[in-house]
C-alpha cells in the first residue's frame, strides 16, 4: 500500500502541470462553445455538453491509469496494438457505419467508435518503436537511412489507405503528418529530408499547375465530392447554395466577429443554424465568432504553449523513444489544429477533422487525452533517469 | 562513443526545426484570422447584416382595360381585405393563438374545414396526450414526419366530433394562416369582409402578429359579358401560378399565390397588366421578429391597355348578332335546328384595329344565348363563294385568265365525278367582274383547272381533267397572302389557321378549293382577307391593343403612353394594283348592281358599301350522321375608296332550305350601327365645340 502511494507521489510530483493547465482551459473553452453551439442539433442545450464531460472524465481515468505503466514498456504492445488498429480498420472497411457519405464508424454498446481516431495514436507508438530499434541496431549511416524511410512509409501507407478509402481525407493526412514529424527527428539524413521535402512541393506546384491551367486534367485526380469541396474551398461564395455553404457561413461568422465578437450566445451565423456541424468540425467558427479575434488568439496561444511544452518535454527526455513518440504527437495535434481552424478560414479545403480537445465527440477528445498521456508518461518517468 | 555522442547532439537541432515549423503554422493561422477578421471583419459583418434583412413584395392592382375612346371595360373592385404574413419560423402553436384571437373579429366560412383541418387542432390543444399515444416503436422507427401522420391517425372521429361554433371558426381561421409563406402576404379574407370587421382588426393589429387589414382588388368588367370572353380571366390567389411554368414566373419575380393571367387579353399582356410589387425590407432579429419595415420600392399598379375596340359599337354589335341568330332560329326553328353560332369581326382595314369582335353562341341544354366571341379566332368553317376574290386574283396573277377575259357559265362535268355548276342559273357569258358580281362558281373553276395545267376550254363533256397535285399548294400560297389558311398574327394566345382539306389526285376537290368548299377559314382569317383587298393589297396584322399608357393616381384620366401599336404590314400582295382594282370593282358590281348577289340588301346604303357572299355546303355532326347544311359568309368594306371598316360574317350549319338572309341582315344592320355611331359622335363633338 505504502508503495503504491509513494508511486502516486512521485507521479504526482512529475507531472508537468503547464501541460495539463493547457488542456483543463481548452476543456473550458470547449464547453462553453459547445454549450453555445447545441441550438441547432438539441433542444436540450446541456445535452452534448454533458456528453463531453463525461468523455472528459474517461480520458482523465485513461491517462491517470496510463501514468502508471512507465512508456519504456509501450514498446511492446506497439505492434500488437498497431495490428488491432488496421484490422479495427478492415472492419470498418467492410462492416462500418455509414453517415454523412462516409463510412466511419463502428458501433459497439451503444456507441459509436471511429477506429481511425485511435489508429493515430497506434500509428505514433508502431513507428516510434521501429525508429527506436532501428537506430540502435544499424550503426552504419546510409543502411540506417533506408530502414527508417522503408518502414515509416510502410507503417504509414497502410492505415493512410484505408483511411483514404473510407473516405476520409483528412485523418489520412493527418497519418502523413505523423510520418513527417517522425520522420524528420528520426536521425534520418538531411539529404533524405530534402530529398522528400523537393518531391512533395513538386508535387503539390503540379497539381496547383494542373488547376490553374489544365483543369480537365486536374479533374481526373479527384474524386467528384472532393473536387467541389476544392472548388467550394477557393470561392466560397460563388459556390453558396452547394459545396461552398458551410466554408461561407463559417468564414462570414468568423469575420463578423471581428475584434471581441458578438458575446456568448449571440454569433448571427452560429446561431442561425447556417453552419452545419458547428458542434463537432466547425466548432471554431463559434469561438471566432461570439469571442471575436481576442478569443480565437487565445485559444490559438494556448495550443501553442501546449506543444511548446510538450517540445521541452522532448528536450529534455534523454531516450530517444520518448522523443519520437512525442514529435508523433506534435505532428498530430499541430496538423489537426491547423487544418480544422485553417479550413473554417479559408486557408485549406473542408475535410472532416475535429479541433482537439474543443470539439464535441467522444473518439476525439479521448485520442487527444491519451496523446497528452504519452507525453506526459515520458515526462514523469524522465527524471528518474537522470538519477541513475 | 564519441559517434553516439554527435547523433544525440543533433536531435535539439531537429526538435528545434519541428517547432519552428510548428510556429511558422501558427503564425500563418494568426495572420489569417487578423485578415479574416480584422482587416474583413466589417464587410463580413455588413454581410450578415444584410442576411438576416428580408422582403416582403406587396402585389399591386393590375392595369385597366379601356376601349379606344377611354371607356373602362375592366377596373379593379377594391375590397376589404385581412392578410397573414408570418414571420419566418412561425410555429404552429403561435399561428393557433394569432387564429384564436383573429376569430374574435371575423366570422369565416366554416364549411370547408375538414376532418383533417380539425384533427390538427386538436392535436395541438391536446399535444401531450397525442404523442403518448405512439408507441415506443413507433417513436424510434419513423421520421418525424411520418409520426405526426400517425398521431393524427390515432385521433378518433368521436373526438372530433363536438367542436363548437367558435371553435369552429379557429378552426377556419387557422387553416388559412397555415397557408402562408413566411414573409409573404396571405388573404385571410377578401370576400365579404364588413367595415365593422376591418375596423376591429384595424384596432388590434397590435395583439395580431403577421395580420393586416388591407384593401385588395377584384376584376370589374363594366360591360358585363359584352366582350368578356376575350378579355379572358386571371387566376385566384389560391390557384396562383399554373404550376406548368412555375419557373418561368418565379424567376420573373412573382410569387406562387401571385394572381396571373390565364386566358385571353389577360394572359396575352400580363407583362403589361402585372404592375411592380411594392417591396418592403424587414430587419429581422434571429428569432424572426421584425424590427423594423422600410419601402425600398414604391408600388405601381399595372398598365392600363387602351384597346382599338369601340365597346360602345362592340355592344351594339353583340346585340345585332344575337338579335339576328335568335331571329333565324325562330322563323325556321326546324330547318335550322342546327344553328348554334353567329360570327362577326368589324376592323379598320387600313390599320389593323380591331373594332368589334362578336361570337353568339345558342346553347341547346340550356336554351340560352351566351357571348362566345373568342369563336371568331378558334373556330374555322368553309366560307363559300366570299373568297372568290382571292380566287380571281390568283387567275390574274397567273395569268391564267386575263382581265376581263370572259368565259361561258355551263356546267362542267369531268369523267368520274359528278357535274359541277354554278349555284345562280343564268349568268351566261361572264367577265371577271361578273363572275364576282354574280357569283359563277364555273369561271373559278376554270381559273382551278388552268393552274392545274388543264387549258381546254371549254371542258369537253365527261373527259378525264389533266391535273397537277401541286397546284393545291400553289392556290394556298396565293390565299395565304390574304391571311387565308395562315396565322393572322393578331395579339392574342391563340388563333386558329383553319383546317387543309386532304390533297388528292381529283381535279374537283382543287376546283371546290376555288369556290371556298375545300379549306376552312376562321371569321378572323377572312376579315384579313377582305382588308387586304380594301387595304389595295397591304396585309394588315389585326390587333386588340392599340396603346400601353402609364398608371395614374386620378381616376378619370389616363396616364401618358407608355407604347403605342402602329400599324404592321405583314405583307404586300404580289400582284399587280391593276388587277386588285378588277376584283374591288367586281366588289363593287355585287353590291351596287342590279343583279348582283347582294344588291337587294345593300343598293340603297349611303356608304358605298362594297363586298362578297358566300354559301358553302357543310355537313353538321349530328351524332353518327352527318346532317347537309349550309354555312353563310359574307364580306365586305366601306366606304369603297377610304375604306374605313372592314367586315366578315360567318353563320355555320344553317338549314338546307333557310331563306332567312342571316349574314345581309347582320351585315347591312353592323354597317349601319357603325356610320350610325359614327355620325352621332360627330354631332355630339359639334355640339361641344359650339
Amino acid at each position: 500500500m505504502g508503495n503504491l502511494n509513494n508511486r502516486m507521489k512521485s507521479v504526482f510530483d512529475k507531472l508537468d502541470y503547464i501541460l495539463i493547465m493547457c488542456v483543463v482551459l481548452l476543456f473550458v473553452i470547449s464547453l462553453f462553445a459547445i454549450y453555445s453551439a447545441s441550438g441547432q442539433y438539441s433542444a436540450d442545450p446541456m445535452y452534448f455538453l454533458l456528453r463531453q464531460s463525461v468523455w472528459f472524465c474517461v480520458g482523465l481515468v485513461a491517462v491517470f491509469v496510463m501514468l502508471f505503466i512507465e512508456y519504456e514498456h509501450y514498446r511492446t504492445l506497439a505492434i500488437p496494438f498497431y495490428i488491432a488498429g488496421l484490422l479495427s480498420l478492415v472492419f470498418v472497411h467492410f462492416f462500418g457505419v455509414e453517415s454523412k457519405g462516409s463510412q466511419r464508424w463502428v458501433s459497439f454498446a451503444g456507441v459509436d467508435i471511429q477506429p481511425s481516431e485511435f489508429v493515430k495514436l497506434f500509428l505514433i507508438l508502431a513507428i516510434a518503436t521501429a525508429i527506436y530499434k532501428i537506430t540502435g541496431k544499424y550503426k552504419v549511416k546510409k543502411k540506417r537511412n533506408l530502414y527508417i524511410l522503408g518502414s515509416i512509409f510502410i507503417l504509414s501507407i497502410v492505415p493512410f489507405y484505408f483511411i483514404f478509402e473510407q473516405p476520409d481525407l483528412g485523418t489520412a493526412l493527418v497519418t502523413v503528418a505523423i510520418a513527417a514529424t517522425t520522420l524528420l527527428v528520426s536521425g534520418i539524413s538531411f539529404i533524405y529530408i530534402a530529398i522528400i521535402a523537393a518531391v512533395v512541393v513538386a508535387f503539390l506546384g503540379m497539381l496547383v499547375w494542373l488547376f490553374m491551367y489544365k483543369p480537365e486534367i486536374f479533374d481526373l485526380f479527384f474524386k467528384d465530392h472532393q473536387l467541389a469541396r476544392i472548388y467550394g474551398w477557393l470561392q466560397p461564395e460563388f459556390y453558396s447554395n452547394t459545396f461552398g455553404y458551410q466554408l461561407s457561413g463559417a468564414r462570414m461568422g468568423i469575420g463578423s466577429g471581428e475584434l471581441f465578437g458578438s458575446g456568448f450566445q449571440n454569433g448571427s451565423m452560429a446561431q442561425s443554424g447556417r453552419v452545419p456541424e458547428i458542434h463537432t468540425d466547425f466548432i471554431f467558427t463559434v469561438i471566432g465568432e461570439e469571442f471575436g479575434f481576442l478569443g480565437a488568439a487565445i485559444l490559438l496561444v494556448i495550443y501553442f504553449i501546449m506543444i511548446y511544452r510538450m517540445i521541452i518535454i522532448a528536450l529534455n527526455c534523454k531516450d530517444r523513444f520518448g522523443m519520437y513518440m512525442i514529435a508523433g504527437v506534435v505532428g498530430l495535434f499541430t496538423f489537426q489544429i491547423f487544418q480544422n481552424i485553417g479550413m473554417t478560414i479559408g486557408l485549406m479545403p473542408i475535410t472532416g477533422l475535429t479541433l482537439p480537445f474543443v470539439s464535441y465527440g467522444g473518439s476525439s477528445l479521448l485520442t487527444s487525452m491519451i496523446g497528452i498521456g504519452l507525453v506526459l508518461n515520458v515526462h514523469v518517468h524522465t527524471k528518474e533517469y537522470m538519477f541513475e | 562513443m564519441a559517434k553516439e555522442k554527435k547523433k544525440k547532439a543533433q536531435l535539439p537541432i531537429r526538435l528545434n526545426i519541428l517547432f519552428f515549423i510548428v510556429f511558422l503554422m501558427f503564425s500563418v493561422l494568426i495572420l489569417q484570422l487578423g485578415i479574416v477578421q480584422i482587416l474583413n471583419g466589417d464587410s463580413y459583418r455588413s454581410e450578415i447584416e444584410r442576411t438576416i434583412q428580408d422582403t416582403t413584395e406587396n402585389p399591386v392592382p393590375r392595369g385597366k382595360i379601356v376601349d379606344r375612346n377611354h371607356k373602362v371595360i375592366v377596373d379593379n373592385k377594391p375590397l376589404y381585405s385581412i392578410t397573414y404574413t408570418p414571420a419566418k419560423g412561425v410555429q404552429a402553436e403561435e399561428r393557433l393563438k394569432v387564429a384564436e384571437k383573429l376569430a374574435n373579429f371575423i366570422s369565416m366560412d366554416t364549411e370547408s374545414v375538414t376532418d383533417r383541418d380539425k384533427k390538427e387542432y386538436w392535436y395541438l390543444k391536446h399535444t401531450d396526450e397525442a404523442d403518448s399515444r405512439l408507441s415506443e416503436k413507433e417513436i424510434n422507427e419513423l421520421d418525424n414526419a411520418e409520426q405526426y401522420k400517425k398521431t393524427l391517425e390515432k385521433i378518433t372521429d368521436e373526438e372530433i366530433k363536438d367542436f363548437s361554433k367558435d371553435e369552429l371558426q379557429v378552426i377556419a381561421v387557422k387553416k388559412e394562416l397555415d397557408k402562408a409563406y413566411s414573409l409573404t402576404p396571405q388573404t385571410v379574407k377578401n370576400e365579404g369582409v364588413t367595415p365593422d370587421e376591418y375596423a376591429q382588426v384595424a384596432e388590434h393589429l397590435d395583439d395580431l402578429p403577421g395580420v393586416n387589414a388591407t384593401t385588395d382588388w377584384e376584376r370589374e368588367f363594366k360591360s358585363g359579358e359584352t366582350f368578356s370572353s376575350l378579355i379572358g380571366s386571371i387566376t385566384s390567389q389560391e390557384q396562383g401560378i399554373p404550376a406548368d411554368k412555375e419557373d418561368y414566373f418565379l424567376t420573373r419575380g412573382y410569387s406562387r399565390n401571385d394572381r396571373i393571367g390565364k386566358s385571353g387579353l389577360e394572359e396575352y399582356y400580363e407583362d403589361m397588366l402585372r404592375g411592380r410589387k411594392e417591396k418592403i425590407e424587414h430587419t429581422t432579429t434571429k428569432n424572426g421578429t421584425i424590427l423594423d419595415s422600410k419601402t425600398v420600392v414604391e408600388g405601381q399598379r399595372g398598365k392600363d391597355l387602351v384597346l382599338s375596340i369601340d365597346i360602345d359599337y362592340q355592344e351594339k354589335v353583340d346585340e345585332i348578332v344575337r338579335d339576328e341568330l335568335k331571329k333565324a332560329k325562330s322563323s325556321q326553328p326546324y330547318d335550322n335546328r342546327y344553328l348554334e353560332d353567329a360570327l362577326a369581326v368589324a376592323i379598320n382595314p387600313r390599320t389593323g384595329e380591331l373594332l368589334a369582335v362578336s361570337g353568339q353562341h345558342y346553347d341547346k341544354k340550356k336554351n340560352k344565348y351566351d357571348n362566345a366571341a373568342y369563336k371568331a379566332l378558334y373556330d374555322a368553317h368553309v366560307p363559300g363563294s366570299s373568297i372568290k376574290g382571292a380566287t380571281v386574283l390568283a387567275g390574274l396573277q397567273s395569268g391564267v385568265i386575263s382581265p376581263g377575259e370572259t368565259i361561258y357559265d355551263s356546267p362542267i362535268k369531268i369523267k368520274g365525278t359528278a357535274q359541277k355548276s354554278s349555284l345562280s342559273k343564268n349568268i351566261g357569258l361572264a367577265s371577271d367582274t361578273d363572275a364576282l358580281k354574280k357569283s359563277s362558281n364555273v369561271y373559278m373553276f376554270y381559273i382551278a383547272l388552268r393552274i392545274g395545267g388543264e387549258n381546254r376550254y371549254p371542258f369537253p363533256d365527261n373527259a378525264s381533267a389533266r391535273f397537277d397535285t401541286g397546284a393545291f399548294q400553289k392556290m394556298r400560297n396565293y390565299y395565304g397572302q390574304f391571311g387565308l389558311g395562315v396565322q393572322t398574327g393578331i395579339d392574342y394566345p391563340f388563333e386558329s389557321v383553319g383546317y387543309e382539306g386532304e390533297v388528292k389526285n381529283d381535279a374537283g376537290l382543287l376546283m371546290n378549293l376555288a369556290i371556298g368548299q375545300f379549306d376552312t377559314y376562321t371569321t378572323l382569317q377572312m376579315a384579313q382577307y377582305v382588308s387586304t383587298i380594301a387595304n389595295d393589297g397591304y396585309r394588315v396584322r389585326p390587333h386588340f391593343l392599340n396603346e400601353v399608357r402609364e398608371p395614374t393616381g386620378d381616376k378619370d384620366k389616363m396616364g401618358p403612353v407608355f407604347k403605342s401599336v402602329g400599324t404592321d404590314v405583314m405583307n404586300r400582295l404580289q400582284m399587280q394594283d391593276s388587277y386588285i382594282e378588277r376584283v374591288q370593282e367586281g366588289f363593287r358590281r355585287a353590291f351596287q348592281e342590279q343583279g348582283g348577289t347582294g344588291y337587294s340588301y345593300w343598293g340603297g346604303k349611303s356608304y358605298d358599301p362594297v363586298g362578297k357572299t358566300g354559301t358553302a355546303e357543310s355537313f353538321y355532326k349530328d351524332g353518327d350522321n352527318l346532317v347537309e347544311t349550309d354555312n353563310y359568309s359574307l364580306v365586305g368594306y366601306a366606304p369603297r375608296d377610304e375604306p374605313e371598316i372592314a367586315f366578315a360574317v360567318i353563320v355555320p350549319y344553317l338549314g338546307k332550305n333557310n331563306q332567312y338572309k342571316i349574314q345581309h341582315n347582320i351585315g347591312t344592320r353592323l354597317m349601319d350601327a357603325y356610320f350610325d355611331l359614327k355620325e352621332k359622335r360627330d354631332d355630339d363633338s359639334k355640339e361641344k365645340e359650339d
